[in-house]
């Protein structure tokens, strides 16, 4: 009896262990960044949103009405994940779904999922209605872009 | 590197440093001193010593002034020199990752690619390919017998192509080979079989459609499109439905049971977010299956209310469903979606006005529950009741769904159908376990 107390709790300190060491580490801080011209303003809750939103495909335009190009991360990226966890609020399984009910209904496609970041930038600073999400420490330096809002990685 | 640098300079302004110090007190000494010289002694002496002494101190002051020059000369070759160094390993950085993002997309491409032909299309500026493959097997024990089959492989062809800024086409081409089941008795519920001998291999346009898009709150599709009712035939995809087999008023595919599942036509539709909340609408002017020489005219009005997971749906459409006889017909419609957490909960309720026809009513409760992200329970209750002699008729079915990869949706239902008794007709039962499977790219 005592020798299966001892595996369980072995077991499940292992299992706890394992977990912790795979959960991603996201202590970062992260930014949206929008072109510079994009003059869209409001409450961390009202930006939240509209990203959500303009990136889902559910909205296809800024309320200003400049035609949004939302830009995605690679996958498993940090920022990827961040941007999923605490923008979309979405587990993986639920995003894929949305875009596999997106793609069966109106042919929308996920939206182009970029590894650098000063590819990123580039594209931010070339495209009015452009966003994405980068490291803080990056933000400073996109030419032409500027950060909508920052979030914590926590 | 750059750290290096920085200590060096230090170093280097630390001897400067010094070196201005010493010339500023040899000059303060050197002008001192006259003036404390001239206190005593012979005045002429006291001139040239003054002399001297002011030429050595003029000398001492342009020595002074060469050294600051060069000083200042150093301090700002030695600014540009770092900030040169900066920028330069600012600029390599950039272009590494420049490069390697650019050598990771030429090896993805090339890995899609290689030696094959590039497939191009004719003149959309985007085209986008995908679709499924659906296979169920399906055993029924009847009344009267029990029957088993692969009775429904279905493969669907998506293609999206994007005209212009603002004009879109999207084709589903279908390729099915389906063998419903069926019943032998007068009201067709007894002695299932499958329609093996009836149904050949069928290639269907599901949806062909070209749409004008002026912004999110005005679309207009020309062409084939999903009848934009309710909630499970919007979704409509295998992939997307937890079961494949539509509720009974969906029934038959395609059929106009309550409306059609697609409509040849013109939709204009569009959405609107008002705060956290989304409303949306359909109005469509479309013939139906079967009946091409009527119009009828419909639509859907809806309201989401995000925060609750809630959107409630009003559903209406007016035409007539023959081109040989009299058949107007009005249908109404009510859906609610609950969809919140592990939660999912659809409701469509239908009720129609026929003319020289009873009424039909059909309604269907179907809640879901996510176990894992990759599997979900659900349970529907379906009833439908076509007015007509055993046309009444309801349904129980679970089942359990499962994802193993995204790509693949597997599932395990079981269905209890029950037609109740009427006029000089027994009620009947059937039991039907069906495993399915869809695979979509």
């Amino acid at each position: 009896m005592r020798t299966l107390f001892s595996k369980f709790a072995l077991a499940t300190v292992t299992a706890a262990v394992l977990t912790m060491m795979s959960t991603p580490a996201l202590a970062e801080n992260f930014a949206i960044v929008v072109n510079a011209e994009n003059g869209f303003s409001g409450d961390q809750g009202t930006l939240q949103t509209q990203i959500k939103r303009l990136y889902l495909k559910e909205q296809s335009a800024w309320p200003g009405g400049i035609e949004s190009i939302p830009f995605g991360r690679e996958e498993a990226s940090p920022e990827q994940m961040a941007f999923e966890q605490f923008i979309l609020g979405m587990s993986s399984a639920e995003i894929q779904g949305h875009w596999l009910k997106l793609k069966q209904i109106r042919g929308e496609t996920p939206p182009r999922g970029i590894g650098s970041a000063r590819i990123l930038a580039r594209q931010i600073g070339k495209n009015p209605g452009a966003f994405g999400v980068v490291l803080s420490s990056e933000a400073a330096a996109i030419a032409g872009g500027k950060v909508l809002f920052e979030f914590s990685g926590n | 590197m750059s750290g290096q640098i920085k200590v060096d300079n230090m170093h280097g302004y630390g001897a400067k440093g010094r070196r201005f110090l010493q010339s500023v007190a040899v000059a303060a000494l050197l002008i001192a001193t006259p003036g404390l010289a001239l206190a005593d002694g012979d005045p002429d002496e006291q001139m040239i010593a003054m002399q001297q002494k002011l030429e050595q101190a003029m000398a001492a002051i342009q020595q002074l002034s060469s050294t600051v020059t060069s000083l200042q000369s150093e301090l700002a070759s030695q600014k540009v020199a770092t900030t040169k160094t900066t920028s330069n390993a600012d600029m390599m950085l950039e272009l590494d990752e420049r490069v390697e993002e650019l050598e990771d997309t030429v090896d993805t491409i090339d890995s899609r690619v290689g030696s094959r032909a590039v497939a191009n299309a004719f003149d959309a500026t985007k085209l986008d390919i995908g679709g499924f493959v659906d296979i169920a097997t399906t055993l029924a024990i009847g009344e009267d017998k029990t029957e088993a089959a692969f009775n429904r492989e279905v493969f669907e062809l998506l293609v999206k192509a994007k005209l212009g800024n603002s004009w879109d086409l999207f084709v589903a081409q279908a390729f099915i080979r389906n063998a419903p089941l069926r019943f032998s008795d007068p009201a067709g519920r007894r002695s299932p079989f499958f329609a093996n001998n009836n149904s050949p291999v069928v290639t269907d346009t599901v949806i062909a459609w070209a749409q004008y898009s002026k912004n999110d709150m005005f679309n207009v599709q020309f062409g084939r499109f999903i009848t934009p009712h309710g909630i499970i035939n919007i979704e409509h995809f295998p992939a997307n439905l937890l079961d494949p087999e539509q509720p009974q008023f969906l029934r038959p595919f395609p059929g106009q049971t309550i409306f059609a599942n697609f409509s040849d036509g013109l939709n204009v539709h569009g959405s609107k977010y008002v705060g956290n909340n989304k409303f949306s609408y359909n109005a469509y002017a479309a013939a139906w299956a079967g009946n091409s020489s009527n119009i009828n005219v419909g639509g859907r009005l809806a309201y989401s209310f995000e925060d609750a997971g809630l959107t409630f749906g009003l559903n209406g459409t007016y035409g007539d469903r023959s081109s040989t006889r009299d058949a107007n017909f009005a249908v109404l419609g009510a859906d609610v979606l609950f969809q919140k957490g592990r939660w999912t909960w659809k409701n469509e309720v239908y009720v129609t006005d026929e003319e020289n026809a009873p009424s039909k009513y059909a309604f269907y409760t179907m809640p879901a529950y996510k176990l894992t992200d990759k599997w979900t329970a659900f349970y529907r209750f379906d009833y439908l009741d076509t007015g007509l002699l055993g046309g009444e008729s309801y349904e129980n079915a679970v089942g359990l769904t499962f994802r193993p990869i995204f790509n693949a949706h597997l599932r395990g239902i079981y269905r209890w159908r029950h037609a109740t008794r009427d006029a000089g007709i027994p009620a009947a039962d059937t039991h039907v376990f069906q495993l399915s499977t869809t695979f979509n790219f």
